[in-house]
């Protein structure tokens, strides 16, 4: 900066900079305010239903898309949705058809018919198109092989006969295929916008959709923006014009937003904050903090390759070492429920409410015992278990409940080492078995004991544990599906899991609770167990 | 061109480009003198660090467990062949890297494996313009408290002003910077609702995040020119203004700074670099939706693409900021040679 | 303080080195400094000897008491809390246990959310971090001094090359490393469990090997400059091996930046420990550091109640030892310096 001149040229130069940059950020930030703002989590994967899987994802999704059937945020019941009534289920459970809805349209004005749903199927399950949940379709005939090969596209049991009609061929009968049909991975995009951009499709300006709101705007860790969808086939009921969703990561960014009125609804709350939130807003106040049950458990896998673990008495006997009263009460503090199931109570067989065995709970006698036995039928002593490892995640809860598992089973005189890993170790090493004892959680897609029970069978992609039973993977994919009414289905799982509970591949630990926050104005937002509020029934009411 | 041959031609280039330019610097410096020398041997230098560190990441990313595709959420094995099929994960690695290396040039580093509907110079881009905005500002503070601070500190010497401002700027540096961003939060943001909480919509929303990023830094600017300063105000020439009847205002603000600020330029290289870092836990704390966030996550997740993004990105700038540094180092310090 | 060359001859009572540190004494600041790093430092030696409650002792009934005087009832020190304690600390413990029994302080400075005890917390934590400190010094004084040393000597092609390697380090983001070698390593712990690698180690080594490199352009910087002079010349004359120079002439001289770079590096690696911690990646529990304490901390304020003391006990620790540690940096840098030595407070 040799003289006066070239000085000023740069602060100038510097100042602009910066002026552009405001202008550049904020101007992109200051959009008009949107009706509604929720507090959403992570970015989603993708806008494509396909390749999701997050919670956060779902959330809005089923804001942009409207699957064959829908879940009534009340009852939680599927009711029909692109589908004119619920289908006609064969006699044999094993042909599923579907009435389609006449004059149906995209948010483009496109229409809708079932050729479109059947294409819709079909990209999901065509492995370039990489879905991720694709097992939900493995009940329809031929859709695993045309999932794992690319070949036999034809011989995938979704056929369309004619546009207003779409059936499901199943391979063995699967009763709560209904359910599966709501969820959000399964929504239908449209062929004509993918065919045409491609990848790109899923840009906002090329987006297209058929449920209540399209998206127009998304930049990643701020915010997806949704404005209402004309053609939404009940597009007079959407009482929001906008609807932003915000990306962020922080529990204590959304109460921030919460408190400062930046955001109407939040999905997460800091836990250190959980007890005064219960005070200022909870049930005897406001109410708009009221964390209600919801299904899912957190629990911890055990490798049962790995020694002394291979001993089911010895897993039995961490499980109940384990004071799950006082974690839910000191640890995690918003009323969830200590697990003594992996299936989450209040879970149903359609029409049969599902009674989990309460088979876990604390007895630190009968775990000092059970790992007496168990340790003799190894032919080891206290003393020659090594050091184990136990993987868990760096949130705050996860550690707080792995420090207090450490403490517990040091009553039992083992040792164990905390291993605080980042998602990526953690998950392969899971995957891998290279682990000992690992954090983990299911939360429930769709209400059926099948969706938890099945991560348990031998060759499911959530097992993780080396856990292999054959009588008990019969009773879930072979003998439940075809039991004759849903209390005989509720019996086989329950006695299922029953045998599960008492070979402790796992240990659960508690049941959560939603942990949203809903400012009073907003109205229909039902808080039900599987945390599911299509944003098509919210309106303001100041 | 199949990508693993534009790969290759790509890493020639990276290895000759430089080198010519190396050369062509060397020449210029007779002819053209060492500016230009100067800024021809460093952009050598930064292609052969760019293709190093590119290099180096690459493979080390390959060689830790884990891959993008490893959610915890349960997959079938035959999902997960056809997720890493779409990113060409199944191809020998030193293919890969030749892909990935090919790209390098027109800043393509291929779809995002985590966000799925972006690309990594998309993400980039979208992110970058926030964090600017966030560095510029703590730059902006650490420059206005740092130097009048020091300035203050050094023509004070000893006298109680200079340890309470020298024990303050110090202060600034002795804490985490989520620790500073807490403490203040909780009067401007929570007791008096002054300032917003997090996101980035309106001016105000920078003051607090920008001034938790620039602080630690300001405290070192105020250390440095304290430092400079004092040891500029015992050289010959001072003593000599001092003599000729300028007044110590004068001396200090007219002469001596401009000496002093040398080791201030200088820190600039290493200071943006400590912005950068610390950007991704501000940009957490604040919500601020810039690319620090992805710096970290996109490690934790083995999003290779866009971690590669990310650490080319911070490379480049730190090297370049590095090297800017010193050419202004250079440009005020004729005996400091620039090489 | 510095070991000045002797090729510099000077009588014994007033070499370079006494010179500054009478001027380095006489600083108050300098002196308050040295004895909170004194303070703090012995405080986290003798840790285990003061009669604290176990850093990782759990008491959930008492959880996030503010600071009290009261103790929590039923609470008893037990020394089988402390695992695998080193010999130096087991011998602390049974002399701690053999003076105040099972008794232990109340939570002075309150209790986090699993009711422990965090005055102890702090004070074990002191120990980490330090630790930390104090690992990635050495490694910046072996590494880094060497590094430079040799790259300014040689000079040339050599200093080139290093200063180069130096440079593609530094524009490596560390964070970035340390994720991908943290990960590396526990697959190597778990290849070979009977190396029984401590994992902390682990993550100090990491941080350590990351830390040299401002070290080694500093280095470079000075001896670059000392290369050509005179007495190095003269020792070149008398025939003297370069490592013998390097090792008797030039490190000697160089010694007093090398010792504030050092006063430097400290706070920027505790720091960075912090960083880490926050990030989720610092120590693994029941150990516990300054980084972890300070982000338990920050998650115990939220927008609607905060735990002061969980993040204004740790932050001060913090602050106060970082604070000695950079007066006393200041302190050597104006002593040392003889231009500066003259005007003292």
């Amino acid at each position: 900066m040799g003289g006066g001149f070239t000085r000023n040229l740069v602060l100038l130069g510097l100042l602009i900079l910066t002026g552009l940059l405001f202008r550049s950020v904020l101007a992109d930030a200051t959009l008009p305010p949107a009706d509604l703002v929720i507090a959403n989590g992570p970015d989603p994967r993708s806008l494509d239903p396909a390749v999701t899987t997050a919670i956060a994802d779902g959330r809005v999704l089923s804001s942009l898309f409207e699957g064959l059937l829908d879940v009534d945020p009340r009852t939680l019941e599927p009711v029909p949705a692109l589908a004119a009534t619920m289908p006609e289920v064969s006699e044999d459970g094993l042909t599923w058809t579907f009435a389609i809805r006449d004059g149906l349209k995209w948010s483009d004005g496109e229409p809708l018919d079932a050729t479109g749903l059947r294409w819709s199927f079909l990209r999901f399950l065509d492995p370039s198109t990489a879905a991720r949940f694709t097992e939900l379709l493995y009940g329809v005939r031929g859709a695993k092989a045309f999932n794992d090969t690319g070949d036999g596209q034809d011989a995938v049991g979704i056929e369309a006969p004619d546009a207003r009609t779409l059936i499901f061929r199943l391979e063995r009968p699967v009763p709560h295929f209904a359910a599966i049909l709501t969820l959000f991975p399964l929504y239908p995009v449209p062929r004509h916008a993918v065919l045409r951009f491609g990848a790109q499709w899923v840009k906002p300006e090329h987006y297209v959709c058929n449920g209540p709101f399209r998206p127009v705007f998304w930049r990643v860790r701020d915010r997806i923006r949704v404005v209402k969808n004309p053609h939404y086939r009940c597009a007079d009921e959407v009482a929001l014009q906008t609807v932003d969703y915000l990306c962020t990561e922080s529990a204590a960014a959304q109460l921030n937003l919460y408190v400062n009125d930046r955001a109407d609804i939040i999905t997460e709350v800091p836990t250190a904050a959980v007890p005064e939130l219960i005070r200022r807003y909870g049930e005897d106040a406001t109410g708009e903090f009221r964390p209600t049950a919801r299904l899912g458990t957190f629990f911890y896998r055990i490798n049962t390759t790995r020694s002394p673990f291979t001993n089911r008495k010895v897993r039995l006997a961490l499980s109940l070492a384990v004071d799950r009263q006082s974690i839910v009460e000191n640890v995690t503090r918003a009323g969830e429920l200590p697990a003594r199931s992996l299936v989450p109570p209040g879970t149903r067989c359609a029409s049969v409410e599902y009674e989990p065995p309460l088979v876990a709970r604390f007895d630190l006698a009968r775990a000092k015992t059970l790992l007496a036995e168990g340790l003799q039928e190894l032919n080891l002593t206290v003393a020659d278990v090594p050091v184990f490892e136990v993987l868990y995640s760096a949130d705050v809860v996860d550690q707080a409940v792995a420090e207090v598992l450490q403490k517990q089973w040091e009553t039992l005189g083992l040792r164990c080492r905390l291993v605080n890993m980042d998602g990526g170790s953690i998950r392969t090493a899971i995957r891998q078995l290279d682990y000992a004892i690992g954090r983990s959680s299911w939360i429930g897609d769709f209400n059926d004991p099948s969706n938890f029970l099945e991560l348990f069978v031998s060759d499911s992609g959530g097992n993780r544990t080396g856990f292999e039973d054959a009588a008990y993977d019969s009773s879930i994919t072979e003998a439940a599906p075809r039991a004759a009414s849903d209390a005989e289905r509720a019996r086989l799982f329950r006695a299922a899991e029953t045998r599960l509970l008492a070979e402790a591949p796992f240990i659960p630990i508690y049941h959560y609770v939603s942990r949203s926050m809903v400012k009073p104005w907003v109205r229909g937002y039902h808080r039900n167990v599987l945390d599911w509020h299509p944003p098509r029934w919210w309106s303001i009411e100041r | 061109m199949t990508p693993a041959l534009r790969g290759l031609v790509v890493l020639a280039g990276f290895v000759v480009v430089p080198a010519i330019l190396f050369w062509l610097g060397g020449r210029a410096e007779r002819s053209h003198g060492r500016l230009l020398s100067f800024a021809c041997r460093r952009i050598a230098w930064l292609g052969w660090t760019a293709l190093v560190v590119f290099t180096l990441s690459f493979f080390l990313m390959r060689a830790v467990p884990g891959g993008p595709f490893d959610d915890e959420r349960r997959m079938a094995p035959q999902v997960k062949r056809n997720l890493e099929a779409r990113f060409g994960l199944d191809r020998p690695v030193a293919e890969q890297y030749l892909a990935a290396l090919g790209g390098l040039p027109s800043l393509d580093f291929g779809p995002c494996m985590t966000l799925r509907d972006f690309t990594v110079r998309e993400i980039i881009a979208q992110g970058l313009p926030p964090s600017m905005l966030l560095g510029l500002a703590a730059l902006a503070w650490m420059l206005l408290i740092g130097v009048p601070v020091g300035v203050l500190a050094a023509t004070r010497r000893g006298s109680t002003l200079d340890v309470t401002l020298t024990a303050l700027a110090s202060l600034g540096m002795a804490v985490p910077n989520f620790v500073l961003a807490g403490a203040l939060m909780m009067p401007l943001v929570f007791w008096s609702g002054w300032l917003p909480a997090a996101g980035l919509t309106t001016v105000d929303a920078v003051l607090l995040p920008s001034f938790c990023l620039g602080a630690p830094f300001a405290a070192q600017v105020a250390r440095l020119v304290r430092t400079g300063l004092l040891e500029v105000l015992t050289q010959d020439w001072v003593r000599t203004a001092r003599a000729k009847g300028l007044s110590e205002r004068r001396v200090v603000l007219g002469h001596a700074l401009r000496g002093a600020m040398l080791p201030v330029v200088t820190f600039l290289g290493p200071a943006l670099a400590g912005i950068l870092t610390g950007s991704l836990v501000i940009e957490q704390v604040f919500a601020i939706p810039g690319v620090g966030t992805h710096f970290v996550q996109s490690a934790l997740n083995r999003d290779y693409t866009l971690s590669l993004g990310m650490v080319m990105l911070y490379t480049v700038l730190v090297y370049g900021l590095n090297a800017v540094a010193d050419l202004i180092h250079g440009l005020l310090d004729p005996r400091v040679s620039l090489s | 303080m510095s070991n000045a060359a002797p090729t510099r001859g000077a009588s014994k009572s007033d070499s370079p080195g006494r010179l500054a540190w009478r001027a380095f004494r006489h600083r108050r600041s300098a002196r308050l400094a040295t004895a909170v790093l004194v303070v703090v430092g012995g405080l986290a030696l003798l840790a285990p000897l003061l009669p604290l409650a176990a850093p990782s002792a759990v008491h959930l009934d008492a959880k996030l008491r503010g600071p009290t005087f009261t103790a929590i009832e039923g609470a008893a020190f037990d020394a089988a809390e402390i695992k695998d304690p080193g010999r130096l600390t087991g011998w602390l413990l049974s002399a701690r246990v053999a003076v105040f029994g099972s008794w232990e302080l109340p939570p002075l400075f309150g209790t986090d959310a699993l009711g422990r005890c965090l005055l102890s917390r702090i004070l074990w934590g002191a120990r980490l971090s330090l630790m930390v400190g104090l690992v990635a010094s050495i490694i910046s004084l072996i590494i880094g001094v060497g590094w430079g040393a040799v790259a300014g000597y040689a000079g040339g092609r050599t200093d080139a090359v290093l200063m180069r390697a130096v440079d593609v380090l530094y524009a490596l983001p560390l964070m970035f490393i340390v994720i991908f070698v943290v990960a590396l390593l526990r697959g190597f712990r778990n290849a070979h469990p009977e190396l029984d690698v401590n994992p902390s180690l682990v993550l100090f080594a990491v941080i350590g090997a990351t830390s040299w490199l401002t070290m080694a352009r500093i280095v470079r910087g000075q001896v670059t400059s000392l290369r050509s002079a005179a007495f190095i010349d003269a020792a070149r004359a008398c025939g003297a091996r370069p490592t013998t120079i390097l090792w008797r002439h030039v490190l000697p001289n160089v010694s007093p930046v090398v010792l504030v770079t050092l006063t430097l590096t400290v706070p920027r690696v505790m720091l960075f420990e912090a960083f880490l911690s926050f990030l989720g990646l610092g120590v693994e529990a029941p150990d516990v550091s300054w980084g972890v304490l300070a982000r338990q901390g920050f998650d115990a304020l939220t927008a609607v109640h905060a735990s002061l003391w969980l993040i204004a006990f740790p932050g001060l620790a913090f602050a106060l030892t970082l604070l000695a540690m950079n007066v006393v940096g200041d302190a050597l840098r104006d002593a040392l310096d003889p231009r500066l030595r003259g005007e003292r407070s």
